[in-house]
């Protein structure tokens, strides 16, 4: 838990200078924030690393098609990008660009979910055939 | 920190706290040589004192954002 301590401070000092900052050049606040924001997202992800092990262990178990578990990734992958990249846009006062990356996010993971979507399609028409 | 860490290819380092402290001393020193060269009249000097010193915060920034974004791609097997 040494790096949540290290990250949650770093996080502190960063908002405090980067009010100092804000009057000095508001682009070293930007800035300030874009590095703390990616190392406090390195540090999670490094932790996050372990439990997607477990959860391909847990898909071997389950001997679930292996391109199911990666659109999940995949997905959650580009709205942890999308959501972050976007609440950094906004700190900087472009919600619009926020709203932008938001949008860009949603239609990415719907697009990467068509495979799995025409397989519930093809499953669900069987299944009425059947009937 | 991390038990299982086998295969990264990009190194988990503890957060250095160094870097903020960097920025933050580049970001005011720049902004005091910034006033001193405007309000000796070169404007010009301060503009480009400016933009460089922007430049070099940005390349220091850079590598945590590539590293970011090689542990995303290869966590989530993009």
């Amino acid at each position: 838990m040494d790096g949540m301590m290290k990250a949650s401070a770093a996080a502190l000092i960063a908002a405090m200078l980067g009010i100092i900052l804000q009057k000095q050049g508001k682009e070293y606040a930007l800035v300030l924030l874009l590095a703390v924001g990616a190392m406090g997202t390195c540090l999670a992800l490094s932790y996050i690393r372990p439990v997607l092990s477990f959860l391909e262990r847990l898909r071997d178990l389950a001997n679930l098609d292996n391109d199911v578990l990666k659109i999940l990734l995949k997905a959650v992958g580009i709205g942890m990008i999308g959501e972050i990249c976007g609440a950094i846009c906004s700190d900087s006062g472009n919600s619009s660009l926020a709203k932008m990356l938001q949008l860009l996010s949603a239609a990415a993971i719907l697009w990467l979910s068509l495979p799995i979507m025409e397989q519930v399609m093809d499953l669900i028409a069987e299944v009425l055939e059947g009937l | 920190m991390c038990r299982r860490c086998t295969g990264c290819t990009v190194s988990v380092k503890s957060m250095n706290i160094d870097l903020v402290f960097k920025i933050a001393a580049v970001g005011i020193i720049t902004s005091i040589l910034n006033q001193v060269l405007t309000r000796s009249g070169r404007d010009e000097q301060a503009t480009m004192t400016t933009l460089a010193a922007l430049v070099v915060v940005l390349m220091m920034v850079a590598r945590e954002i590539s590293d970011l974004f090689t542990l995303v791609k290869e966590l989530f097997h993009f």
